[in-house]
C-alpha cells in the first residue's frame, strides 16, 4: 500500500496508512459481528422453495406439447378469418361485425 | 429457523451460504460503506444483501463463484439505489438483528486512549465523507474489503486502471483533508 500516491511525502504516506488501518479496524466488521450477522441471517429467514418443482412442471413439456395445445385453437381461428365468420366449431361461435373486417368472438364452454 | 427441508439438504444449503458469505462479506460491507459513508447503513445493507443470498441459495448454488459475485453486486447496487430513493420497505424486517449487531462494540482501551482514538476516527470519518463517492468506494473496497484493483473493477464494472487512479486520488485527497502533509511540514520546521 505504498505506491498509490507518489505526491505525498513518505511520512504522510505512512501516517495515512496507519490512520486507515485504525479506521478499518474500528469501522470494519469484527469477527464476532461477522458471525452475528451470519447467524442472524440464517435464523431470520429460510430459503425460497427449491426450483426442481419448476423443472417438473407440466408447462415445461417442450414444443410438441405446446403445439398440441394451441394448434386446434389456431386452426379454428384461422377458419373463422378466412370463411367469413361462420361457425368455428363446438364451444365457439363467430359472427361478423357490421363495420369491422376480421373479428372472432369466442366463448369457451 | 423453520426447517422444512430434510436435514441433509439444509446442511448443504447452509454450507453453500457459508461459502458465499465467507468469500464476500468483507468486500460487500466495504462496498456499502464506501457507497454510503454510513456505518449503520452499511451494516443494514450487508444484512439485507445476505438475506437475499440465503433466500436465493437454491439458485446461487448452481452458479460459479464469479456468477455469484456478479449476482451479489447487482443486488448490492439495487439496494444502494433503493436507499438513495428512501425506500425503507425492508427496514423493519432487518431491524432486530441489526440492533443486536450494533450493540457489540469493544471498549478495551483506557478512557484517554479511547478519546484520542475516537477523535482520530471521527476525523477520518469526516474526511471520508468529503470524498467523492466513486473515489471513496474504490479506496474503502481496497483497504477494508482487501480487494485487488481487478476485483474492485469487476464489482464496479470499471477497468482496473480506473480503480487504481481513483484509489490514488482518494488517498491524495484524504491526506489533504487530514492535513497530513502540513503536519509533516510543520514537524520538519520545528
Amino acid at each position: 500500500m505504498t505506491n498509490h500516491n507518489l505526491d505525498l511525502p513518505p511520512d504522510a504516506e505512512a501516517r495515512l496508512d496507519l490512520l486507515l488501518a485504525e479506521w478499518v479496524d474500528k469501522r470494519g466488521l469484527s469477527t464476532s459481528r461477522i458471525e452475528q450477522l451470519r447467524r442472524g441471517v440464517l435464523a431470520t429467514h429460510e430459503p425460497d422453495a427449491a426450483p426442481p418443482a419448476v423443472a417438473a412442471s407440466p408447462l415445461d413439456q417442450g414444443p410438441e406439447w405446446w403445439s398440441s395445445l394451441f394448434t386446434p385453437l389456431l386452426t379454428a381461428l384461422s377458419q373463422a378469418a378466412t370463411t367469413g365468420y361462420q361457425s368455428v366449431g363446438s364451444g365457439m361461435e363467430a359472427e361478423p361485425g357490421p363495420g369491422v373486417g376480421y373479428r372472432a368472438y369466442m366463448r369457451i364452454a | 429457523m423453520v426447517d422444512r427441508t430434510p436435514e441433509g439438504a439444509t446442511t448443504g444449503l447452509v454450507r453453500c451460504f457459508d461459502s458465499i458469505y465467507d468469500a464476500n462479506h468483507r468486500a460487500l460491507h466495504a462496498y456499502f460503506l464506501g457507497r454510503t459513508s454510513d456505518p449503520e447503513a452499511a451494516l443494514d445493507l450487508s444484512q439485507e444483501a445476505f438475506l437475499r443470498v440465503w433466500r436465493n441459495v437454491f439458485k446461487l448454488r448452481e452458479m460459479t463463484p464469479q456468477r455469484q459475485r456478479y449476482w451479489l453486486y447487482a443486488v448490492a447496487k439495487n439496494l444502494v439505489a433503493d436507499l438513495y430513493r428512501g425506500c425503507a420497505s425492508q427496514k423493519a424486517a432487518r431491524q432486530s438483528v441489526a440492533t443486536d449487531l450494533r450493540s457489540g462494540g469493544n471498549h478495551e482501551e483506557g478512557p484517554q486512549a479511547a478519546l484520542e482514538s475516537r477523535e482520530r476516527l471521527e476525523a477520518v470519518d469526516r474526511a471520508m465523507n468529503e470524498l467523492p463517492e466513486d473515489l471513496r468506494t474504490a479506496l474503502v473496497m481496497q483497504v477494508m474489503g482487501r480487494l485487488s484493483s481487478s476485483q474492485i473493477g469487476e464489482a464496479l464494472e470499471v477497468p482496473a486502471g480506473t480503480v487504481r487512479y481513483r484509489i490514488a486520488m482518494a488517498r491524495k485527497r484524504l491526506a489533504e483533508l487530514l492535513r497530513l502533509g502540513e503536519d509533516v511540514g510543520t514537524k520538519g520546521r520545528t
